[in-house]
């Protein structure tokens, strides 16, 4: 790549021309930024973006320039380029007509969960970063740049202690029910998800499983199919929260060997596209009812 | 050492009425942080949880042959957490977010007994308030 690139993905030959300072923010990846920052033709990008097998073609050209683009893009990683792909490719094969703006929103929700993640874990779990995880040095220069990296000794001592009071919570507590019930709706088993509804407000059972479907796996896929009405009930723990239908979907096994901080693993093969963004919330408030949540 | 509690006002009235010795030793910190969270964040933390500890695993395949509602909670009400990599309790505790942690921290302070219940808050306050900073930095 012989020009420079903008934050916008806006080549200017002969690098920057402006005496402005640019402001490095994350790359989101829609196939016309890589277009032209990739001086690649444009139809073929959106090939190899939409493509499955090939998309691993289109990243591997993105991390040969990251030296380059890192100059003004603060998430030059394999990993997280790789999953911002996947998820903006599954989106245009699964909706050719999604608007620029749209799949951008999505890739933005992605980049951003993806990042916040990525401090929360390397806060909490300090100690619990794998040997051997793929760019791990990579992810600790990430961290060293982070505003919540954890500190010191003492701050790792904490947090230990911190798990631990967490996982000498006896059975049946809460926290624990709550926990598994995340980890339940996480692979796609719905069969606890009425435990949630202590603490989560679920989708309304009037959107029909299908929205529900829709909301539960946006933006990244699983397969979901609409379940028969009454045949899992959930248990009803009597908190006035309307119970969801519980979609069905597909298991969704990650990685093995996959560290803490890697892509998450492929989707199943049959897995459909991501779904639209979900609408606007109008209040979100009724999701997320009290607290500074 | 943690002896500390990061409590939101209420949280910190709730936490006032407990028996004084109850709430011996503890110092209380005001969590002003917040984060306004959506159904669409919620879904996209959820559809990135990763989960490596083959005990979860175990889990996962005992709920996937239960046949009932009632025999997946009896399952779930078998399993505790000892020994599971706080790596995946991370992860899971990052797909639920703030706002449900702080209805379980009041859960438990209003039911707090004694010191190990007060311990459990300071953890999930704790984590929370790291929740809060993650996620108010990237989605600010």
């Amino acid at each position: 790549m012989e020009s420079t690139a903008n934050p916008d993905g806006n080549l200017t030959a002969g690098g920057l021309d402006g005496q402005e300072a640019v402001e490095i923010r994350p790359l989101i990846p829609t196939p016309e930024r890589l277009h032209r920052l990739l001086e690649m033709d444009l139809e073929t990008v959106e090939r190899l973006y939409k493509s499955s097998s090939e998309r691993s073609e289109l990243v591997d050209i993105i991390m040969s320039q990251q030296e380059a683009l890192s100059e003004y893009h603060n998430n030059i990683y394999r990993d997280e380029i790789s999953e911002l792909i996947r998820i903006g490719g599954e989106r245009l094969a699964n909706d050719p007509e999604v608007s620029l703006l749209e799949l951008e929103n999505t890739l933005l929700e992605v980049q951003r969960t993806l990042a916040a993640k990525r401090d929360f874990l390397t806060e909490t779990s300090p100690d619990d970063i794998p040997e051997g995880a793929e760019e791990k040095g990579a992810l600790l220069e990430r961290v060293k740049e982070s505003e919540v990296r954890t500190e010191n000794k003492e701050e790792r001592s904490m947090w230990r202690k911190a798990w631990d009071a967490i996982t000498y919570l006896p059975r049946k507590h809460p926290v624990i029910t709550a926990l598994l019930a995340l980890a339940g709706a996480a692979w796609g088993i719905y069969a606890l998800w009425d435990y949630l509804g202590e603490i989560i407000i679920v989708p309304n059972p009037i959107e029909g499983a299908g929205e529900v479907a829709e909301t539960v796996v946006a933006p990244t896929g699983g397969e979901f199919s609409a379940i028969a009405e009454g045949e899992i009930a959930g248990p009803n723990l009597g908190t006035g929260v309307p119970s969801a239908q519980p979609p069905v979907p597909s298991p969704n096994v990650p990685a093995p060997n996959s560290g803490i901080f890697a892509s998450p693993a492929a989707p199943p093969p049959n897995a459909p596209m991501p779904p639209p963004a979900s609408p606007p919330i109008k209040n979100p408030d009724l999701f997320y009812p009290d607290g500074p949540g | 050492m943690m002896n500390f509690l990061q409590l939101t006002e209420d949280e910190k009235a709730l936490f006032a009425s407990l028996p004084a010795g109850v709430r011996e030793g503890w110092e209380v910190h005001t969590e002003e942080r917040t984060f306004t969270d959506t159904k669409e964040h919620f879904a996209t933390r959820l559809s990135f949880v990763r989960l490596h500890d083959p005990k979860l695993h175990v889990f996962k395949e005992q709920l996937e042959k239960a046949k009932s509602p009632e025999e997946a909670v009896a399952i779930a009400g078998e399993m505790d957490l000892s020994q599971v990599k706080q790596a995946d309790l991370a992860e899971l505790f990052f797909a639920m977010g703030p706002g449900p942690l702080s209805l379980l921290i009041s859960k438990l302070l209003k039911t707090a007994k004694e010191d190990t219940d007060v311990q459990a808050v300071a953890a999930l306050s704790l984590i929370r308030g790291s929740l809060l900073k993650s996620l108010s930095v990237h989605f600010s």
